[in-house]
């Protein structure tokens, strides 16, 4: 295999993409456990930064599984069909985070020699009926997940903050709350399927949880090898 | 899960997986009403019909096969039709076998008496009543739209027919071939290629739009 031919999927991912679709949380289990070094392995080419690469597999999954009754397997060649996807919607998020992330920055250069923020805002601005809606979606959603944060035990709620929030890597949150790295990733293991439980049918809160929560990070993105 | 395993996809992963139970737990919920609807069905047929008197004089292990074959036409089966349980492809390919040694062995009274004289009659139409009762509720309730793959339908279709060919055999006590061929499988066959054919049409409908 060279670096640019996409790394293969095992034999019968194309039926576990099938029953995954169909709704069989034990195969997406074993999917993700098949997909996640590989949309890693392929995404580092965009992504340099460790805590960036884990958000932009995270926003694949959830991109990917938001979408996942429109996937269609050739006939000929389903395993190919699901690396094609996946490696498809990953490339993407990549790329868009990287081009906003470049936006952002542009946008921050921009504000001195544009006169000042308010000149720039009445530029950027979509009109106030959509702002309103978008900004009253976005608050809710954020509420939603903000309140299920503060009922995490202390524990779980700090390893959460510190890692998704600030952006921290796990062995800074370990060295930040004078725990084990090892004790950091087993709180944010239960934090998370806490997170998931009490979200439960608000996918997209936790979907938002994470892109918001990526903004935060001080992204080093590069472009594609 | 390995908590180990938490980080890089901890969040997406636990968010996906927990949709995905909660999907499951919906349709549970959804199809609730279908099931007692069907269970209800069967009995009021039975409280009409009858039940046949010489059902507890059958051999106990042919009263046990047509007790399986209640468990897999009105649980098993639709379950796997609705994605509700997703058994493994051997445990399909076993559920199958399991079908059909479990109604063929529920049918007949095994004895030389080929009777006769081999012409359909009224249990089929009693199974077309059921049949096509249980296959409204079906249809109605979304039951041949849950999964993706238009064969997913089959398992339905077969819960279905199983049910229809169970009830006219609890209902009749004429349990010699000439009577069981042509009238109970006959019209468990007929009743499996119509609510095959209409699961596909209707899933086609759903998803081909």
């Amino acid at each position: 295999m060279t670096n640019d031919e996409p790394e293969q999927l095992p034999r019968g991912a194309g039926a576990l993409m099938a029953r995954y679709v169909d709704g069989d949380p034990r195969a997406f289990a074993t999917l993700e456990s098949l997909l996640t070094p590989r949309l890693r392995r392929m995404l580092r080419r965009y992504v340099q930064d460790e805590a960036a690469l884990d958000d932009v597999v995270q926003m694949t999954l959830l991109k990917a599984h938001l979408a996942r009754h429109q996937f269609v397997a050739s006939p000929s060649d389903a395993d190919g069909s699901v690396r094609a996807w996946y490696y498809t919607i990953g490339r993407h998020t990549a790329l868009d985070l990287a081009r906003k992330s470049s936006r952002q920055r542009a946008r921050e250069v921009d504000l001195d020699a544009a006169g000042g923020v308010d000149r720039v805002l009445e530029d950027a601005a979509p009109s106030p009926d959509t702002a309103m809606a978008e900004d009253e979606e976005t608050r809710d959603v954020m509420r939603r997940v903000r309140s299920a944060i503060s009922k995490l035990p202390p524990g779980q709620r700090d390893v959460v903050e510190l890692h998704k929030l600030k952006g921290m890597s796990m062995a800074q949150v370990a060295e930040r709350l004078s725990i084990q790295e090892g004790t950091a990733r087993v709180r944010a293991h239960r934090a998370y399927k806490s997170l998931a439980r009490r979200l439960e049918g608000l996918l997209p809160a936790l979907a938002c949880f994470v892109i918001t929560s990526h903004s935060l990070h001080g992204w080093s993105i590069k472009g594609p090898a | 899960m390995n908590p180990n395993q938490a980080s890089p996809a901890g969040v997406a992963q636990h968010a996906i997986d927990a949709d995905l139970r909660a999907l499951t737990r919906e349709k549970r919920r959804h199809f609730l009403p279908a099931f007692v609807a069907w269970v209800a069905v069967a009995a009021v047929v039975f409280s009409i019909a009858g039940i046949r008197g010489s059902l507890l004089e059958q051999p106990w292990w042919q009263i046990l096969a047509q007790v399986g074959v209640w468990t897999l036409c009105l649980g098993v089966l639709p379950a796997v039709g609705l994605g509700v349980i997703f058994p493994t492809a051997r445990t399909k390919a076993l559920l199958i076998c399991a079908a059909l040694v479990l109604t063929i062995a529920g049918s007949f009274d095994w004895s030389v008496n080929p009777g006769g004289p081999w012409l359909v009659g009224p249990c089929f139409a009693l199974q077309t009543v059921v049949g096509v009762a249980l296959l409204a509720i079906g249809g109605w309730s979304g039951a041949f739209l849950q999964r993706a793959r238009p064969a997913a339908g089959f398992w339905i279709a077969s819960g279905v027919a199983m049910a229809a060919l169970n009830t006219s055999t609890w209902h009749c006590a004429d349990t010699t071939f000439g009577h069981v061929v042509p009238n109970h499988i006959g019209g468990g066959v007929a009743m499996l290629l119509c609510a095959a054919i209409l699961g596909h049409f209707l899933h086609r409908r759903a998803f081909d739009a």
